[in-house]
This record gives structure tokens, C-alpha cells and sequence, in this order.
């Protein structure tokens, strides 16, 4: 099992080598240029995850409850997508109320209340008060 | 400038108001961080980051410092209340503190652990003080060659520590490295990576790096299990440690905050390793080694004095060299060169302000920290019984805040997603997670280092052995990949480092 994660940094190891052949190995004076540590570092991960794959480490590896974390990471990207076309506050009240209600055993009147909430709340304290970027979106606060 | 008027100085920078605020801020943020569990100073610290940018530079290091030794009072919390770390430099304090709160004595490890890492902070505040003037002048010597070194034997340093895999460690580092790369090269201007994203041609900004792995990788390895947590219901009275605690610790406490002090400032050791160090060195000074592990008290100010001399330690070779010796202390470098703060020996002597304002406002830290603490352990408890069902969605929405706010570009939340789920796989094929986020802070310092002494001895590689001190500093990074292998071979016997080290230093 501990092969499957060597051989992914193998394949890294050699997509990031091979890209640094793209660029000069020697600048104009004869100093290393700007291909030469991708390239030894490429070498270096491919040799390392070759000494793994010989001697993997690690049997079992478990992978409980992975329905919840694909969930999660479902929430995440459906969030990157949408936050700059809707704005903040509606997208994170949605990613809190979904996250809310599915994490916990049932649903409950508060879940929502809570998301709305801290969604306004937050982006109070944040945009208004602090200064920092959060797109406004539809709500144009 | 005299040494005193400038620690003067410092301190009347430390408590103008603002900076008292922020002190505040953060020592509150960093107890809290360190109470609740699944968020530790190094995820803590990244999602605090993005706020801290929009602060004055030494108002924001203040407030980041808290946050790093803050932690370390508030870990202790829940180690001792509910048997469970509420960051990796408390796991030694479960053992006993849990032991002595099923005797009833919770209140007093509560006590003693709050007041033993005020003491042992104070003292290593002082340490820094005395330490690092005289280092920072020693290090005025060095050039890129030297630098260069000096960050080789931090990464391998971190990597021989950092666990049970040398090779994956050495993989990270590499790895960390190689993402360390991305951007466009400063010298020669080649744009290395970038796929022709311009959003790309700065390089991968570490925070969001950082925030996955760590925030957001803890956070999906949090919901693989049962989301459920027991809280012990404990006598919160009688918090004060009596006479006979109090002389049973009484070396205690020196030892531990000798050895949290020095092991912190060691590139590769940091909190972590400072605590079970600690521990181990009491349990075998003791005259009763077998009582350890069943409510001693010694086995609770041990571990907590020595974590928090550990941040003075660590801020020693951060602050004068610019070496971070843990992945905290590495985001804490990433940010003041952020901030642009150069750390390094010329920052005392060209930024006095900062750097006195700074060390002086950890005095003050320490001393809210025991307030907020003493008194306030019964809120810090009660916060435990918030459910992590409702927690885990909070964190996470911070961390969102966070990633996006530092550009107002959502490509560093789909950087912070990508890497979090990096952060989750590396959980679980136990790749160490330190030497990525040290290299990948380290990593253009170094290449820079490297290609400018290369310049400046006209292509001769052997310019790093010829300075002495760059050969020393080889020898030395050499020594310790090599060193367990070593010892092996003389002794016969396999590395005793436990291996818990791995995420949060």
C-alpha cells in the first residue's frame, strides 16, 4: 500500500525533471541557471521514492468513514466555485449550513440560524471592521 | 545604543496600547487554539496569518508570538481534563495530568502546569535577551556561503527528526523544495512552473500551502473518526499547587526549562521534542521513576515548563539567523518576510525597535497568559464541550476566510484545497509534513544563497568547503543523517527518539 503514495512521488519526480530540461541549465556567465536545482531535485524524489517502492514501509493503510471527507471536499470546491460569482455571505452560509446539518446526527433549528449568522457576522468583522477582501457578490454590502 | 535603555525602549513599545492589545489578542487566540483539539499552533497560526498582514509589522509579530506560546499554556488543558493533546507539545502532560485529575486533583495539575510554563517562559524570554546580541554578532560573519549551510543543517536536522522514514522525510524536504521553485526566478527571470498563470508568477504563497496541510489536512483526518469526545467533569477547586507540589518540583522545574530552552532552539527539535525530552530526564533524575504516569506532579511540570521554554529557545536562531527550527517558527519566518522583516543578525542592530518591542511584549504575554489561565481555566473547559460537529465546520469556514483574504484570489483557496487533501494523504502514508513546509519556506532563501556565493567565488562548488564555517556546518548537517545509522552500527541498538514528533513542532 505504501507503494501506491511511492510511486505517485515517483511520477512527480520525473514530471518535475522533466519539465526543468526546459530551462537553462547555465546562465550567459557560466552560473547555474534556473533548470539546474528543479532538475536535481526531480532526481532526487525519484530516487528517494524508488528506495520506497524497493522497501515499502508502511502494510495497512484504513480509510474510514471516507463517504464524510469526500463530502467535505465536495462542500470545498462547490464553495471555490461559487464564492466569487454569489458572494461571500450567501456562500458561506450555505457551506455552513450544509456542513452543520450533515456532520450531525439530525437536523436541527439552530443549524441554519448558527450558519446564517456567522456568515453575516463574520463578514462584519472581517470586511467592515478589518478591511479585507470578501466579494460582496449579489448582496452588494 | 546601551543595551538596558534599549530593553527600556522595548518595553515602552510593548505596552502602548495598541501593541497591549494585540498581545492580548493573541495569547487569547493562542489559548484557545491550544484548548481545542484538531487545532494546534501550526494550523492556528497559518489561519491567524492573513489578519496579521494588515497590521504594523511589530504589533503583528507580538501578536503571532502570543499566539506561539500561548498555545503551549492552553494545550495542557485538555490533556489533562480529557486525556486527549490539544496539540503535539502536550501529549506528554495526558500522563500524568490525566492521572492526578481521576485522583481529584485536577485543579492542582491545572495550576501547576499554568504556573510552571509561566516561569519556565519568563525564564527563556530572559535567555533570548541574554543569548541572542552575542549570537546575532557572531553571524554578522557569515555570507551566502555560510547561510547556505546553515540552512542545509536546519532541513536535515528537521528531516532526521522529523520521523520514523528517513526517506520520506528527505522526500518532503524535496518536495518542499521543488514547490519551493515555482515562479518566476529571480536572477534570470525564467518563469519556472507557472503554466502560464500569471496568479502563479509569485510562487506558491506558503500561507495557503501551509493552511492545507496543516489545517485542512488535520481537519479531514479529524472527520475519518467518531466525532464524539468524552469530557472528564472535574472538581475545578483548589487550583493552586500546595507547599509539598511545589517542593516536589523544585528542580523540576530547572531541568526542564534548561533543556526545553536549548532543545527549542536546536534546528529540527522545537516543543515537541523539548516536552518528551523533559519528561524522560525527570522520570530517570526521580527517586520514584515508577510513580511517573500515575498523577505525579513532577510528570506535569516537567512537560509543560519545558514546551514553553522551548518558544524562547526557538525565537533565539529564528530572530538573529533567520533559521526557523520547527514548522511553527517556519511560518513565523515566512510571515516577517512578508511583513519585510529581514530575521538575521543585522535585525538587532538595525531594527532595534522591533526586535526589543518584541521580546519584551513576551514578558508581558506570559503574564496575561497566567491570568487568563488561572482563573479562567473553568471557560477554557466548558469550551471543550462544544461539540466538534459544530466546531469543524467553524474552522473550517476560518480557514476559507483566511486563504482567500490574503490575495482576495480564490486560486489560493483552490491551492489551500489541493494541499489539503495532499495534507490528508501524507497523514496517512505517514509522510512527515515538517520538512516540506521548511523547505518550501527555506527553499528560494537557499537557492539564492547558493547561486550568489557560486557567483561571488566564480563557479568554484568547492567555495562551501573551503570557508570553514560552511564545512563545519556540512559536516554537521551530514552527521545528522547518518548519525543514527552510526550509532547502530557501534552499538548494536536501534534509535530510541520516540516518533511521535512528526506534525505539530
Amino acid at each position: 500500500m505504501d507503494r501506491i503514495g511511492a510511486i505517485a512521488m515517483l511520477l512527480f519526480g520525473l514530471f518535475w525533471a522533466w519539465m526543468a530540461t526546459g530551462y537553462a541549465m547555465q546562465t550567459r556567465d557560466g552560473n547555474p541557471g534556473p533548470g539546474l536545482l528543479p532538475l536535481a531535485l526531480g532526481v532526487m524524489i525519484v530516487v528517494l521514492a524508488a528506495i520506497n517502492i524497493a522497501r515499502p514501509e508502511v502494510e495497512r493503510i484504513a480509510l474510514p468513514n471516507i463517504r464524510r471527507i469526500l463530502l467535505i471536499l465536495a462542500a470545498l470546491v462547490l464553495y471555490a466555485l461559487l464564492l466569487e460569482v454569489v458572494g461571500y455571505v450567501v456562500t458561506t452560509a450555505l457551506l455552513l449550513g450544509f456542513l452543520l446539518v450533515t456532520l450531525a446526527d439530525r437536523p436541527k433549528w439552530w443549524q441554519p440560524v448558527l450558519a446564517i449568522g456567522v456568515s453575516l457576522g463574520t463578514y462584519y468583522v472581517f470586511r467592515i471592521v478589518l478591511g479585507l477582501p470578501l466579494p460582496p457578490g449579489l448582496l452588494e454590502l | 545604543m546601551d543595551t538596558i535603555a534599549l530593553v527600556g525602549q522595548g518595553f515602552a513599545t510593548a505596552l502602548a496600547p495598541q501593541n497591549l492589545f494585540f498581545c492580548f489578542i493573541g495569547v487569547l487566540m493562542g489559548t484557545m487554539i491550544g484548548v481545542l483539539p484538531g487545532l494546534g499552533p501550526v494550523s492556528g497560526v497559518a489561519i491567524l496569518l492573513p489578519i496579521v498582514f494588515t497590521l504594523d509589522p511589530t504589533a503583528a509579530m507580538i501578536m503571532l508570538a502570543g499566539i506561539y506560546y500561548g498555545s503551549m499554556y492552553g494545550g495542557s488543558t485538555t490533556s489533562i481534563l480529557i486525556n486527549t493533546p490539544g496539540e503535539s507539545a502536550s501529549v506528554m502532560t495526558c500522563l500524568d495530568g490525566y492521572a492526578m485529575a481521576r485522583q481529584g486533583r485536577a485543579g492542582a495539575a491545572l495550576g501547576m502546569s499554568a504556573l510552571a510554563s509561566f516561569i519556565a517562559g519568563t525564564v527563556s524570554v530572559l535567555g533570548l535577551m541574554v543569548l541572542a546580541p552575542p549570537l546575532a554578532r557572531v553571524a554578522l560573519s557569515f555570507g551566502p556561503a555560510e547561510y547556505f549551510a546553515l540552512m542545509i543543517l536546519g532541513l536535515t536536522m528537521l528531516t532526521r527528526l522529523a520521523g520514523k522514514s528517513l526517506v520520506k522525510g528527505l522526500m518532503m524536504g524535496a518536495f518542499g523544495l521543488a514547490l519551493g521553485t515555482v515562479g518566476i526566478d529571480p536572477i534570470t527571470g525564467t518563469a519556472r512552473y507557472t503554466f502560464g498563470r500569471p496568479d502563479l508568477a509569485e510562487g506558491l504563497n506558503f500561507v495557503p500551502v501551509a493552511m492545507g496541510i496543516f489545517a485542512l489536512g488535520e481537519i479531514l483526518s479529524n472527520a475519518e473518526q467518531s466525532l464524539t469526545r468524552d469530557v472528564f467533569k472535574a472538581n475545578l477547586k483548589g487550583l493552586l499547587p500546595t507547599k509539598a507540589d511545589w517542593f516536589a518540583v523544585r528542580w523540576t522545574l530547572v531541568r526542564a526549562t534548561i533543556i526545553g530552552f536549548f532543545v527549542g532552539a536546536l534546528p529540527g527539535a522545537g516543543a515537541t521534542v523539548a516536552s518528551f525530552m523533559a519528561y524522560a530526564a525527570e522520570k530517570k533524575a526521580s527517586k520514584h521513576p515508577e510513580k511517573f504516569g500515575t498523577g505525579v506532579i513532577e510528570g506535569v511540570a516537567a512537560p509543560e515548563a519545558a514546551n514553553n521554554a522551548a518558544t524562547g529557545g526557538a525565537l533565539v536562531p529564528l530572530l538573529t539567523l533567520g533559521l526557523p527550527s520547527s514548522a511553527t517558527t517556519a511560518i513565523l519566518l515566512g510571515a516577517l518576510l512578508i511583513l519585510n522583516v529581514r530575521p538575521g543578525p543585522l535585525l538587532i542592530s538595525e531594527r532595534p525597535e522591533f526586535f526589543w518591542a518584541v521580546v519584551t511584549s513576551m514578558y508581558v504575554g506570559n503574564v496575561m497568559l497566567l491570568i487568563l489561565n488561572l482563573p479562567l481555566v473553568g471557560l477554557w473547559a466548558s469550551m471543550l464541550r462544544i461539540p466538534y460537529t459544530i466546531l469543524l465546520p467553524l474552522i473550517l469556514v476560518f480557514t476559507l476566510i483566511g486563504a482567500y483574504a490574503l490575495n482576495g484570489n480564490v486560486i489560493d483557496i483552490w491551492i489551500m484545497i489541493a494541499f489539503g487533501v495532499i495534507g490528508y494523504l501524507m497523514r496517512k502514508f505517514d509522510y512527515p509534513a515538517a520538512p516540506l513546509v521548511l523547505a518550501l519556506v527555506l527553499g528560494p532563501l537557499m537557492e539564492t544563497n547558493f547561486r550568489r556565493a557560486l557567483s561571488l567565488s566564480q563557479n568554484d562548488y568547492t567555495v562551501f568547503l573551503t570557508h570553514p564555517i560552511s564545512a563545519f556546518l556540512l559536516a554537521c548537517a551530514v552527521l545528522s543523517l547518518t548519525w543514527p545509522t552510526l550509532v547502530r552500527l557501534v552499538t548494536g541498538r536501534k534509535d530510541a527518539l520516540p516518533a511521535v514528533v512528526a506534525e505539530e513542532i
